[in-house]
């Protein structure tokens, strides 16, 4: 299942994590919902999006 | 979890922020004029940019309290001059604006915070997800999306 969650405090500061979709993909799933709230001021990657990134680089290098 | 963003809200939704109006007993009238104070006396901080003192108390739109004395002042829903598509919200925040920062929160953070939470549910439906919401303890209001 993908799952976003946001959450925005009583000063309007939006915070948006995409939980369970490991990779770049990730990007491509929030991005609607991010534009239509205003602009990124920063993006951090965590380490189940690199890993997945890594993975899917060795696959191609293999074949 | 594989990203997280901060996002800075820019309000361009016109019928979401009437929407989050609503929700905090506030109108949005589209009129020429805000109420404040009706001059500047240098304690207000920086104007948005692209706007000067001539400006202030001229906007697209005005928010008022609902049911607010003659006092009460409203919160201008003036076009960006920055190049930037959208709105900014000004308002005069003197003595809490006689209960306007009450309701629309301090430095507009609660109204915000309504607008920001119209517009995410409307585009997470527009995406194809479910939404569910949640106002916690600490008064965030959390939004969780979920498809597939």
């Amino acid at each position: 299942m993908q799952k976003i969650i946001l959450e925005i405090d009583e000063t309007g500061a939006t915070e948006l994590k995409v939980v369970g979709h490991a990779g770049p993909g990730c990007q491509k799933l929030s991005e609607g919902i991010s534009q239509a709230l205003g602009s990124t001021v920063s993006d951090r990657k965590t380490s189940e999006f690199h890993a997945n990134a890594k993975q899917g680089q060795q696959a191609k290098a293999s074949n | 979890m594989s990203h997280i963003e901060e996002i800075s809200i820019e309000v361009r939704d016109v019928d979401a922020l009437r929407e989050a109006c609503n929700e905090l007993g506030c109108d949005l009238i589209q009129q020429p004029h805000y109420k404040w104070f009706g001059e500047i006396i240098g304690d207000g901080g920086p104007l948005p940019a692209g706007f000067t003192a001539a400006d202030m108390g001229q906007c697209s739109y005005a928010i008022k309290v609902r049911g607010a004395n003659a006092e009460t002042y409203e919160v201008g829903v003036v076009q960006r001059r920055d190049g930037k598509p959208g709105f900014v919200l000004m308002w005069d925040s003197w003595q809490g604006g006689y209960g306007l920062q009450a309701v629309v929160g301090e430095k507009c953070g609660k109204l915000v915070q309504s607008y920001a939470t119209q517009v995410a549910i409307k585009q997470a439906r527009r995406q194809g997800f479910a939404v569910q919401q949640k106002r916690l303890a600490n008064g965030k209001i959390q939004l969780t999306m979920s498809k597939g």
